[in-house]
């Protein structure tokens, strides 16, 4: 078990900046995950430790000693693969014990090890198979038990589970959290599903254009998103520029838009007058029979999706602004109707999208 | 009217068969004579004209020139060829489209054009002449070959399968031996295959380089057949008949490895 993995990473391809000084201490056992949509960068810094291509510039430390000049066969890691990339010419057993059989194991404690990292990944009477007699998700918890099997110093896990079907997904997703939960290895997740995220996570590190934008846990994440980009990330559909008009007393936020004045949380300190957007997210806006008052904006609605439990509706305020609001008892479409917004759940960002 | 053009398929089919038993059922039969002249069949048969032209030809001699020739160049394509396929699979670069190009050439353009510089500039160096000229004439379209071949076999190698081998702890020789090597066996057998028999077939370069102690079979066929002097029709026939013999069995080995309509060359770019 390692005890601390530090690294400050950049990476060029060409005049391309992937990775701008992505800087990150990770303690042991923790489980990290790198957020952020394709072309963040997220998978190359995984590949950077991994040792898979070069930095442009930085360093890795693990308990405290660099690794660069390590490759990868070196580094005493594991890695779970998006496509699985089992060997496809080997059986399930001896694609776990592919790590072992290579640091020259005796044969009894590699079937051993096999053996037990196939309970874990509950497919014990698969041994004997091949890769393609599989299905994705039996594929990919070979993959993790090869991985596992070689008792990596860290566990990184590139988007592991986006080739599976949403249903598995969840069941792996849980599965994960559970190996996790046993076994405390240091693990790098890298995704960009915000549940896969915040459930998995003990902290997460939202990821654009190779550039930190926030680090947090979920919780921190999920409801104190820092700026206009992590909150559209984690779910905020509702965004409406304002001025910041005074602080009160317990910290809240007053400010005006051309919709409506709003009180909120801010996420920075915010001087008055600066500009900001307000952000909130469908879930937490609620139907009210008012149609005017703070945090009340009032609108046409203009389409509903049906959801099961519950309404996906957008509404059109009177200025032409859209907000999206989920509610649980249906409107009709044409209908007027009062949407409150409220302040325990408006958060305050600053304007722009300055990390 | 599909009755009649079935009928005529047949009937093209059967005249085929026909033509070709005829032609290699002769040669057969002839290679067995002990004379034929005017009558359907010998009146006598006989396994005395391969004795002879085993003797006569020195076919012990030319077998082992073409068998050693066959294996050198297959080992020599391939022991080449794997890594070059490997770069060429892996790596894009920029001149990548006009070197694969630049290497069907050899495989598109006709023999004789490259073959006669070729063998003037090897007579040169004194290296024309030798079993070492034949294998080195042949390479010429044979690398190019097993790199065709190889070339999609490499392709469809996933990158990430080697990142998984390299982390879980395989270095560089041991990703090639435990997980790279083992994939691409059977383009290694199809590459292979395919170049033993195109090099005991080749005639053109062979002949272009040989000299006396270094005739393959067909070239070795062909002087028999056209060379000064007097010699039994028998005796070339059976000379013909262990060639084709040759030939056959291989094309059989090959066809079972080797699916023709699988052979596609891929020359556009991954993904």
């Amino acid at each position: 078990m390692i005890s601390a993995l530090s690294f400050r990473l950049t990476k060029r391809f060409g005049t391309r900046t992937v990775l701008d000084e992505f800087a990150l201490e990770v303690h042991g056992g923790e489980f990290v995950t790198f957020l952020g949509p394709s072309g963040c960068g997220k998978s190359t810094a995984l590949n950077l430790l991994a040792g898979l291509i070069p930095a442009t510039s930085g360093e890795i430390r693990l308990d405290g000693s660099p690794i660069d000049h390590l490759p990868p066969e070196r580094r005493g890691f594991g890695m779970v693969f998006q496509n699985y990339a089992l060997f496809p010419h080997l059986t399930v057993f001896d694609n776990v014990a592919f790590g072992l059989a290579l640091r020259a194991r005796p044969r009894a404690e590699i079937a051993q090890r096999v053996r037990r990292m196939l309970q874990l990944v509950r497919l014990t009477e698969f041994e004997a198979r091949y890769p393609s007699q599989l299905s994705g998700g039996q594929q990919q918890r070979v993959a993790i038990a090869r991985a596992l099997a070689v008792e990596p110093r860290l566990l990184l896990l590139d988007e592991p589970l986006s080739n599976l079907d949403a249903k598995l997904r969840l069941e792996m997703r849980s599965e994960l959290k559970r190996l996790h939960a046993d076994l405390r290895l240091t693990s790098i997740y890298v995704t960009h599903d915000q549940s896969e995220a915040l459930s998995l996570s003990d902290r997460v590190v939202v990821l654009r254009d190779g550039r930190v934008m926030q680090v947090g846990t979920p919780a921190e994440i999920h409801d104190r998103p820092r700026t206009r980009f992590v909150a559209d990330f984690m779910g905020y559909r509702n965004f409406f520029p304002v001025t910041v008009d005074r602080i009160e007393p317990g910290g809240l936020v007053v400010a005006r838009g051309k919709d409506v004045t709003l009180t909120g949380r801010p996420v920075t300190p915010l001087a008055p007058g600066s500009a900001a957007v307000a952000a909130v997210r469908p879930e937490d806006v609620e139907l009210t029979a008012e149609l005017a008052g703070p945090n009340v904006v009032r609108g046409t609605v203009r389409l509903t999706e049906y959801l099961g439990r519950e309404h996906d509706v957008e509404v059109a305020l009177d200025s032409g602004t859209m907000v999206m609001a989920r509610v649980e008892r249906p409107v009709e479409v044409g209908s007027a109707v009062g949407l409150r917004l409220p302040s325990e759940r408006v958060v305050v960002l600053p304007a722009g999208d300055g990390a | 009217m599909g009755r009649l053009w079935h009928v005529a398929v047949y009937l093209f089919v059967v005249g085929f068969v026909l033509n070709l038993v005829g032609i290699v059922g002769h040669v057969l039969v002839s290679s067995f004579a002990r004379r034929w002249f005017a009558t359907p069949l010998p009146n006598a048969f006989t396994t005395a004209w391969y004795a002879y032209s085993w003797r006569e030809f020195q076919l012990d001699q030319v077998l082992t020139v073409t068998l050693v020739v066959a294996a050198s160049v297959t080992a020599l394509a391939l022991g080449l060829g794997f890594p070059a396929a490997y770069l060429l699979a892996r790596h894009d670069f920029r001149a990548k489209n006009a070197l694969l190009l630049l290497f069907f050439l050899p495989l598109l353009i006709p023999q004789m054009t490259y073959g006669i510089p070729l063998a003037t500039t090897l007579y040169r160096y004194r290296i024309g002449g030798t079993v070492a000229g034949v294998i080195a004439a042949n390479l010429v379209p044979m690398l190019p070959l097993a790199i065709f071949v190889l070339l999609p076999f490499f392709e469809q190698i996933s990158v990430n399968l080697e990142w998984a081998a390299r982390v879980h702890g395989a270095s560089r020789f041991q990703l090639f031996r435990r997980v790279i090597v083992p994939l691409a066996v059977p383009g290694l057998l199809t590459a292979g295959l395919l170049v033993l028999v195109t090099t005991i077939a080749n005639f053109e370069l062979t002949f272009l380089l040989s000299g006396a102690g270094s005739q393959t079979l067909v070239v070795a066929l062909y002087y028999a057949v056209f060379a000064a002097g007097m010699r039994p029709i028998y005796s070339v026939d059976a000379m013909a008949v262990i060639y084709m013999a040759l030939v056959l069995a291989l094309l059989v080995l090959v066809l079972r490895f080797v699916r023709p309509t699988q052979m596609v060359f891929r020359l556009d770019r991954r993904n």
